[in-house]
């Protein structure tokens, strides 16, 4: 079902969702020690990764996201001590809920990267990327997205 | 109006309908739902006999559960509007139980009530209603109360019946159906005769429900928009709103702006009067904040003011309500409440 | 023993509730009509048999709002308890406030002739929580079925198919949302769907938006949902919401070795963690 378009031309959108303590931090870092990776990634910065509702995740899935990284502290580090180990649950049962779905859950990965992991980060982004682009674009979700400005009346 | 005998069988007719190029909607079954669905190929179709009715109407064909209605774009200060495309291509609706048939009738009215619902119309104009008499029944029918019958062909333009030989006929009720049958001209042959009733139909009728005298109902109903029983009656109601989105005749919708950055869309959604929502204001008042407000307008709407209004009533006796509603709230039995049964002989 | 409208009248009278939540005859052969008994002269309405489908928890939340001054009388199975267990655990109403008229069961059907699906994996025919019982018959042993047998089997499709499955069934979504109105664990005052602001899912149809729908129910219900089936039920458009609640139920169970609606002392497994849950999948 997913068309696969050409690795070279195919560049992924994607989401990434990420705790200001730790990660948000690890990635200003990799920029400041001038550390190279893919510009695919967008960050959306947030308090702590217990505040990363899997709405934002469909929502960018709608929105034309082609994967999801979704990243914070390492456990025991969270600025608010727990909100990473609440999160770890509710990825375990959302992921199999998209699994479920028919969702291939390699485009939604979950990652610990502290403040000090810039070389962590950049890293990451650069294999997560080029799984992306093997997995080729989400058309998938894309098709269902009703454009609501383009759409022709149903009936 | 003229009578048209089937040749073949009811497949063939409708293989006939496919080749002109209509959009053919009937009953069939569709991941495990009898629903009206587009019919590809004429096997798919079910006879008259098949079927008691669908779970849901065929309302969504003319008044969808979602509808853009003007599309926008905004470039730095200024809007521009882009009017919305309706479907184009003529329908052929088929297969509607008299219940179903009965509900355009209805719905024409409040739909150029002050103001003509181009979105509906269009559909409704593009659209040729063939309804067919009801082989069966179930519990919950109750079309004689609101003046219909298992073979009353009021808001079809065709009519699909049997003769006492057991022959599917077809009945042009309206200049729009006899034009259609006239196109068909290899599939029917005109009667000329009026075909002889088939006895199933009375056996049907009183196997319905009895019939309730609605003229008594509304005097009741002009008289007691305050009382207690409004609390009594919906008390075990869950706001679920079947009843309403399965309904036939109810036509209430709320309309919403979708936006994004630069463009966006308004849209009518269905509505349903047992929702908490419905007629909230955005100030938080609510004129009907009570389960028994909202369920005196359900009754209410349907058997006084649009009786008042249209002189007519909003429930054509379908039953859908009566069959999804999750704690049998049951309209025909709340409207006996307040009105006597018409003697029959 | 006494009957379901003895015991009400009983406690009607002696003002000790402000309402019995019971079954009466339905207006269907195959129904029986949910009824909110609030005098005494009422009470013999009120039956129990095998039509007796509905989870009358849902008259504990929501704008019912029964239990403000007294406490609430309802008639409850086994299965229908476990909501209240829910209800308990999550604070929103106090064991005092509900008083559970128990039932034995013999199971239940939505049709008047197959046994409800949700019976076949029943060890509750006898309420663990209750403050009276009724019903002396004999239990009668319901054939055992695993309850996760057509989850397993649906995993078994491949990804694509899985996708195509759900796109058609959540087609038909209408979003009357009564799925969510009769689920008692669905007490939201605002639900997700309702805020504008921002507004998450849109009130529209769309295979899109139906879909963040469906995953907005299920995973909000994740470890909470007691199985009671009943938004399958309300679902006039069959949709198979029960896969996708007992998908969930699996997930935590197997996990976090949970299971919902038993021990009104547990946290919800979400609301809850462990230091050595898994975390095999996190980079
Ligand atoms: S109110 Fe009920 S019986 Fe009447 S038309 Fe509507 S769904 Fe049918
Ligand atoms: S179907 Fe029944 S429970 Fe649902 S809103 Fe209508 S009357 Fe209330
Ligand atoms: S009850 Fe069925 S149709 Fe209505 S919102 Fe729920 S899933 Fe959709
Ligand atoms: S989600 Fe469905 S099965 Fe689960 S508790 Fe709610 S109504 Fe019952
Ligand atoms: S603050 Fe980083 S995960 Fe909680």
């Amino acid at each position: 079902m997913e068309e696969k378009i050409l690795t070279s031309q195919f560049e992924p959108k994607i989401a990434s969702f990420v705790c200001t303590w730790c990660t948000y931090t690890g990635a200003d870092l990799a920029g400041t020690s001038r550390l190279k990776y893919e510009p695919n990634v967008r960050i959306i910065r947030l308090p702590c990764t217990g505040r990363i509702d899997y709405n934002l995740i469909i929502k960018a899935f709608e929105n034309g996201a082609d994967g999801i990284l979704v990243s914070g502290c390492h456990p025991n580090d969270c600025h608010y001590s727990s909100g990473n180990f609440y999160a770890r649950r509710r990825f375990i049962v959302f992921r199999e809920l998209l699994q479920f779905i028919g969702i291939d859950v390699r485009r939604v990965q979950f990652a610990w990267v502290s403040a000090a992991e810039g070389a962590k980060w950049a890293k990451l982004v650069n294999k997560f990327t080029s799984e992306i682009k093997d997995l080729g674009q989400f058309t998938n979700y894309q098709k269902i997205k009703r454009d609501i400005f383009l759409e022709e009346a149903v009936i | 109006m003229k009578n048209f005998k089937i040749k073949n069988d009811y497949k063939n007719f409708v293989k006939g309908l496919l080749s002109l190029n209509y959009l053919v909607i009937a009953p069939k079954y569709e991941n495990g739902i009898l629903k009206f669905s587009k019919i590809k190929n004429a096997a798919e179709i079910l006879s008259p006999s098949e079927y008691i009715n669908t779970v849901s109407s065929t309302k969504e064909y003319f008044f969808p559960q979602t509808e853009p209605v003007i599309k926008f774009t905004f470039e730095g200060k200024e809007i521009f509007l882009k009017d919305v495309e309706i479907g184009k291509k003529p329908k052929v609706v088929l297969g509607l139980r008299p219940c179903d048939a009965a509900s355009f009738s209805i719905l024409d009215d409040i739909f150029q009530y002050e103001y003509k619902d181009e979105f509906y119309f269009t559909r409704r104009e593009k659209t040729i209603i063939i309804g067919a008499a009801c082989e069966s029944n179930d519990e919950s029918c109750f079309c004689t109360t609101t003046g219909l019958a298992p073979d009353s062909s009021q808001g079809a333009d065709l009519f699909i019946e049997k003769n006492n030989e057991e022959e599917y006929f077809l009945r042009a009720v309206t200049e729009k159906g006899e034009r259609l049958v006239e196109q068909l001209i290899a599939e029917v042959e005109e009667l000329e005769e009026e075909p002889k009733k088939n006895p199933l139909y009375e056996k049907i009728e009183k196997q319905i429900r009895k019939k309730i005298d609605l003229i008594e109902a509304k005097k009741w109903l002009d008289n007691n928009f305050e009382n207690e029983k409004w609390e009594e009656l919906s008390s075990q109601c869950l706001s679920c709103g079947s009843c309403a989105y399965l309904c036939p005749t109810c036509h209430c919708f709320d309309i919403v702006d979708e936006v994004n950055y630069n463009s966006g869309v308004r849209r009518k959604n269905w509505d349903a009067c047992q929702f908490d929502l419905f007629t909230l204001h955005s100030s938080g008042h609510n004129p009907r904040d009570t389960k028994a407000k909202r369920y005196r307008q359900r009754v209410m709407h349907k058997f006084k003011y649009y009786a008042d209004r249209f002189d007519k009533t909003l429930c054509t006796g379908c039953g859908r309500c009566i069959r999804a509603c999750p704690v049998n709230i049951d309209i025909y039995e709340v409207v006996k409440e307040f009105a006597p049964l018409v003697e029959q002989n | 023993m006494n009957s379901i409208s003895e015991i009400a009248k009983k406690l009607l009278d002696e003002n000790r509730v402000s309402a019995v939540v019971g079954y009466s005859i339905g207006s269907l052969p195959n129904k029986t009509k949910t009824v909110i008994v609030k005098s005494s002269q009422q009470a013999e309405k009120l039956i129990f048999n095998n039509l007796c489908v509905n989870n009358l928890a849902i008259y504990l939340t929501k704008s019912f709002r029964l239990t403000t001054q007294k406490p609430v009388a309802v008639v409850m199975k086994g299965c229908d308890v476990k909501s209240v267990t829910g209800l308990i655990q999550e604070k929103q109403i106090e064991r005092e406030q509900v008083f559970i008229i128990g039932v034995k069961c013999n199971g239940v059907s939505e049709d008047g002739k197959n046994l409800s699906p949700k019976c076949y994996s029943c060890k509750l025919q006898t309420p663990k929580m209750y403050d009276i019982l009724v019903g002396e018959e004999e239990e009668k042993n319901i054939e055992f079925k695993n309850p996760f047998s057509d989850v397993e089997e649906f995993e078994k499709k491949s990804l694509d198919e899985r996708w195509n499955f759900w796109m058609n069934e959540l087609e038909k979504c209408v979003k009357c949302y009564a799925c969510r109105q009769v689920c008692p664990l669905c007490y939201c005052e605002k639900c997700i769907v309702d805020k504008t602001v921002p507004r998450w899912i849109e009130p529209h149809t769309s295979k899109s938006s139906n879909l963040s729908w469906h995953i907005t129910r299920a995973f909000h219900l994740a470890g909470r949902c007691t199985g009671c089936g009943e938004c399958e039920r309300a679902c006039h458009h069959n949709i198979p919401l029960s896969l996708l609640n007992k998908k969930m139920a699996k997930v935590v169970y197997d996990n976090f070795n949970y299971q919902a609606g038993l021990d009104d002392k547990a946290k919800s497994p979400l609301a809850d963690f462990k230091f050595q849950d898994k975390e095999d999948f996190i980079r």
